[in-house]
């Protein structure tokens, strides 16, 4: 999955700042994600962070190559762990 | 509590202010939580227009439409001012004007062009909203 252009929704800015996932993180999930699915009317990636944890990225595709990020979120443990 | 509301890609996030998390938050099914260190909720995000509006007709709210939030108003709450009859959509206006009136469900529904049960879903809303439990209580709060 490569997206020339990765724009950023002022909702997902906000929840990067405030859930501390970066930019760096963001764009591995969207170059390499581990899981990719679609989830609400949306494109999500997983990806792992060096941490350990995973990160979601959910996004849209607004024109062929590119992308725009509308939500993050980080959860504990590596993609496909799950808890529940 | 502060509401940010993107209908277009259906992004809703709810800020909550100290006091008004633990009563709200068993309602947020589909919710993502954002919690402080003391496992606080400090906000609730929904991806789902859905799941949205599931939990704010749940809280109060009624209206989830293309121009936002169109009627706010915590349950149980009394305080006519916390709903101004601006803050309807046009038709919940019309119903409330006509029950205002003393109407019927039957001739608010015939008046305009409604079926009784949309009548009565539009009052069951409305009654929330109001902190009311039937027309007549509505009607002596909004005669205030």
């Amino acid at each position: 999955m490569r997206y020339a252009r990765i724009r950023y929704h002022s909702h997902a800015r906000k929840r990067m700042q405030q859930r501390k996932i970066s930019r760096a993180q963001v764009e591995r999930a969207l170059r390499d994600p581990d899981r990719a699915y679609e989830s609400w009317d949306k494109l999500v990636v997983e990806g792992a962070t060096a941490a350990g944890n995973t990160v979601f990225v959910y996004y849209v595709e607004t024109s062929p190559g590119e992308a725009l990020v509308l939500s993050v979120k980080r959860r504990r443990g590596a993609p496909y762990e799950r808890s529940e | 509590m502060k509401i940010e509301f993107d209908p277009e890609y259906g992004l809703l996030y709810i800020e909550l202010r100290e006091g008004e998390a633990e009563e709200t938050v068993d309602l947020a099914k589909g919710a993502h939580l954002d919690l402080d260190a003391e496992g606080r909720v400090l906000g609730l995000e929904f991806l789902s227009l859905g799941a949205f509006e599931h939990y704010m007709r749940g809280v109060g709210v009624l209206e989830v439409s293309e121009e936002g939030l169109t009627t706010w108003a915590p349950r149980g709450a009394r305080d006519s001012a916390v709903l101004s009859r601006t803050s309807l959509t046009p038709r919940q206006r019309e119903v409330v004007e006509l029950l205002a009136e003393g109407m019927t469900n039957r001739e608010i529904a015939e008046r305009l062009g409604l079926s009784e049960a949309t009548v009565r879903q539009h009052l069951h809303n409305l009654y929330k909203a109001l902190g009311v439990r039937n027309r007549d209580e509505a009607r002596t709060l909004l005669a205030t």
